[in-house]
């Protein structure tokens, strides 16, 4: 019956909510696909007084640059590497640990837990990165102090290049599982009890229960986030990456934001570093696609 | 039916909605348009004050962080004299050039640049786009002070006028400031300790002299905690504070771009000495003789160890503010040591001009009155009341008609420095002014006679001079060298350090120089090599 509505129609018998729907719809386009117009600027040459319709188109030109520099693969491989090294280490460990909070039964051990595991996730950003500096540092750093004291002899963590990765992905995990297991925990709430019942009556034991029971239950939940992680993988986390960027560890930590970064804000480059910037959210966008197509084909489950 | 159901949704709804877009429209209105109000009011020509109606003009600056300028006495009383009120746009000076930039290309400018430390090549670039201003005929008309300036020093107009003839921001004019980066210094209590009466000439014995500090416990703890030199590093450059001392031992004399005694231009990275440079900073680093933590520490963990006595060797403005406590001769100024291959390190001196201070943009209503505003920082009164702040704060006259004064007691026990930091915003930022030795008359204090000295007989006895002259870059070459520079520079940067620390080996030296080469390194110094014969037939 409805399916047979003109869509108009159907807008017209609706049209309490999709005015409700107008503010969010034109926020997205004022501030999200208006600004949209300024990406021109990476196939023209910028020129501030000459605005950005008003400049020269030079094609392709900036892209050329870009893919004939001598950091390119560096740059890509960069990108790619700490991105999907932070998935794999930094994706599955709030599952678990959700999945574990969910076997402590209520009680001050587990609200204290929770808060403890929440905690990092407030710090912010620069505090973080002075922190991991502090830390680390070879003179006085107390993780360095206290590997030295069990009898290790410690890495040279702020410079050497094949450290940078990892200490990047990991103090990223120290301080966001916590807060990656919140939406977890609000899917695992949703598992219909009768089911733990029957299996329990069934003689089922708790390893059974969670792998068949829980884990089942939030695969949605784990779908949808994985594709959306996909969506930022090639947005890193910048600001921790360049405040923990030095010459040493230049080559494993520069990636394509940082370099936008000095092309465009530190040297001026708009037209430069706006082309970089798109080369960038192309692949992202390619790799959102391709992400939700295999989930779709393989599961119930896709972002649409 | 549906309409009138419920009117109270269709009210809330377009209300959020009005409410919205009304946000957005007085926001846009609001901006760019507050200070124009008083257009054309009349410049007075002489005296003060300079508008016969008050102004309002806006005015970007970098900030130190240390007193809003609002409250700054010099501001304050400079805003009554003038009749000009300025909105202050302050970034932090750390992140200025990123915020200038910003300025640059979003199309609302500040009235004024303030100690804005613009590039030639900025200079040039919204110089031609219209967005500064030229300023020579104002100059003729509305600074009397800066003109006199000009016609006492040709040179000046020289390096402040651009390659299309125009000048488009004022400089800050130190001809007695000769420091090309802050000097290295010794820390006195070691070399007492060791007996060390010559400080070391050539590197050999600079590099003897740092290995008995590491060696032989100058600091007397008991421990061998003592660390030779110590550099600190930024986002944006490292071991910045000592390289250029060192290069000169090996006959260089900046770090990127400079000229020979033959008039001929050298990329630094390229040369046989910058080789040797990273040979020796090489040696350093292998026995430790070269702070491990250089390429990630700060200036604040740099302090700390030498507060805790360990430091032999380090750059700051002066070694107190390092080393802690009070201004001492007895910490002396690192004298430039060479390398067996010269016979004379080669010792950069200070320009004595940084063009950029200050410049005014095409939305100003008044560039008459901004210029004569900033005109009075050229005068003797006006560089006195903006480099010491008002007489009777921190200083006051002895003898008026010679120009003689005394310091005051600082209040609260403060830092002399600290204190005037407050009173006024040329506190180490690069100022619109001229340095006359009138404004320190009496006021030296035995320290600063010393530190002097320090310099006349270790730097500019010994052959300083200016490695690269202030010039300007036409517009494409600019652009080229921009875009060069972009990659070149970080992966100078990147092998210095693996160089110095072994990560790669010297055997790479070649593959090294090629990979510059086919960077555009050479093409570097054949731009600048232009720019520079012009500069010299001018």
């Amino acid at each position: 019956m409805k399916g047979n509505k003109s869509l108009g129609k159907r807008i017209w018998q609706n049209w309490e909510l999709y005015l409700f729907m107008l503010p969010a719809l034109l926020y997205f386009f004022i501030f999200h696909y208006g600004p949209m117009y300024g990406i021109q600027i990476a196939f023209k040459n910028f020129v501030p007084s000459k605005g950005i319709t008003g400049s020269d188109w030079v094609g392709f030109d900036h892209f050329e640059r870009f893919f004939n520099s001598y950091f390119f693969w560096d740059l890509l491989w960069n990108t790619f590497s700490i991105s999907f090294y932070e998935l794999a280490i930094g994706f599955p460990l709030p599952i678990i640990l959700a999945l574990a909070f969910n076997e402590v039964r209520n009680g001050p051990f587990k609200k204290s837990v929770q808060t403890v595991t929440y905690a990092p996730h407030f710090i912010s950003v620069v505090v973080m990165a002075g922190m991991i500096i502090t830390f680390l540092s070879p003179s006085s750093g107390m993780i360095v102090r206290a590997i030295e004291f069990l009898g290790f002899q410690p890495a040279q963590f702020l410079t050497d290049p094949a450290w940078f990765k990892t200490v990047y992905v990991f103090s990223g995990v120290w301080q966001s599982t916590g807060w990656g297991t919140i939406i977890y925990l609000a899917a695992l709430s949703g598992v219909d009890p009768q089911l733990h019942e029957a299996a329990i009556v069934d003689g089922a034991s708790r390893i059974k229960r969670v792998l068949h029971i829980n884990l089942p239950t939030i695969i949605p939940t784990i779908t949808i986030m994985l594709i959306l992680n996909m969506g930022n993988i090639l947005g890193l986390g910048f600001e921790k990456i360049l405040l923990l960027q030095n010459s040493l560890n230049m080559e494993a930590s520069d990636v394509i934001s940082t370099y936008v970064y000095r092309a465009g804000l530190v040297n001026a480059q708009y037209s430069f570093s706006t082309a970089v910037g798109l080369f960038n959210s192309v692949v992202n966008v390619i790799l959102l696609v391709t992400v939700n197509r295999i989930a779709k084909r393989t599961s119930e489950n896709s972002l649409w | 039916m549906q309409i009138t159901r419920k009117p109270w949704k269709i009210l809330l709804s377009s209300a959020v909605i009005v409410g919205l877009l009304a946000g957005c429209g007085s926001s846009g209105a609001n901006e760019g348009k507050t200070d124009k109000g008083t257009g054309e009011a009349t410049v007075n020509k002489e005296g003060f004050p300079i508008v016969s109606e008050p102004i309002t003009l806006s005015m970007m600056a970098p900030d130190v962080g240390i007193q809003n300028w609002e409250n700054m006495p010099v501001l304050q009383q400079m805003k009554e004299k003038t009749g000009i009120t300025m909105e202050y746009k302050n970034a932090p000076k750390d992140s200025f050039d990123t915020k200038k930039n910003l300025v640059f290309a979003s199309g609302d400018y500040p009235d004024i640049f303030y100690a804005a430390g613009l590039t030639t090549a900025e200079q040039m670039n919204y110089g031609e786009q219209g967005i500064l201003i030229p300023l020579e005929d104002l100059i003729e008309e509305y600074a009397p002070n800066f003109k006199a300036l000009l016609e006492q020093n040709p040179d000046v107009r020289k390096s402040i006028t651009a390659p299309d003839g125009h000048i488009y921001s004022l400089p800050v004019v130190e001809m007695s400031q000769h420091w090309y980066r802050n000097p290295m210094w010794y820390n006195g209590d070691f070399l007492k300790a060791l007996n060390i009466d010559k400080l070391p000439e050539t590197t050999e014995e600079l590099y003897t002299y740092l290995k008995r500090v590491k060696e032989e416990d100058p600091n007397g703890n008991g421990t061998a905690d003592e660390i030779p030199i110590s550099s600190v590093t930024t986002t944006a450059a490292n071991l910045r504070d000592i390289r250029t001392w060192l290069l000169g031992a090996f006959g260089i004399y900046e770090e990127e771009i400079y000229v020979d005694d033959a008039d001929k231009v050298h990329y630094t990275p390229l040369e046989e000495g910058y080789k040797e440079y990273l040979t020796y900073m090489n040696r350093l680093w292998s026995e430790e003789l070269l702070d491990h933590e250089s390429f990630s520490q700060t200036a604040e963990q740099k302090k700390a160890k030498a507060q805790n006595n360990r430091v032999a060797l380090f750059s700051d403005w002066h070694a107190y503010m390092t080393k802690g406590g009070e201004p001492s001769t007895s910490d002396p100024m690192f004298a430039p040591v060479r390398s067996e291959s010269v016979s004379a390190p080669a010792i950069a001196k200070n320009r004595g001009i940084t063009t950029g201070a200050f410049a005014i943009t095409n939305s100003n209503p008044a560039p008459e009155a901004s210029l004569r505003w900033v005109d009075y920082l050229y005068s003797y009164e006006g560089a006195l009341f903006f480099n010491k702040g008002p007489e009777g704060t921190l200083w006051e006259y002895t003898d008026k008609d010679n120009r003689v004064k005394q310091y005051l007691p600082v209040p609260d026990g403060k830092e002399m420095e600290d204190f005037r930091a407050t009173l006024t915003p040329n506190y180490g930022i690069p100022a619109p002014t001229l340095s006359m030795d009138d404004i320190n008359k009496g006021l030296k204090t035995d320290f600063d006679l010393w530190v002097e000295q320090e310099t006349k007989q270790k730097l500019l006895d010994k052959g300083a001079r200016i490695p690269f002259p202030a010039l300007f870059l036409t517009v494409e070459e600019q652009t080229e060298i921009s875009s060069l520079n972009s990659d070149l520079s970080t992966y100078v940067k990147q092998m210095e350090a693996k160089f110095i620390t072994g990560a790669e080996p010297l055997t790479g030296w070649d593959n090294y120089v090629a990979t510059v080469k086919k960077m555009g390194g050479e093409r570097v110094a054949e731009i600048n090599q232009a720019a520079y014969d012009r500069w010299k037939t001018n």
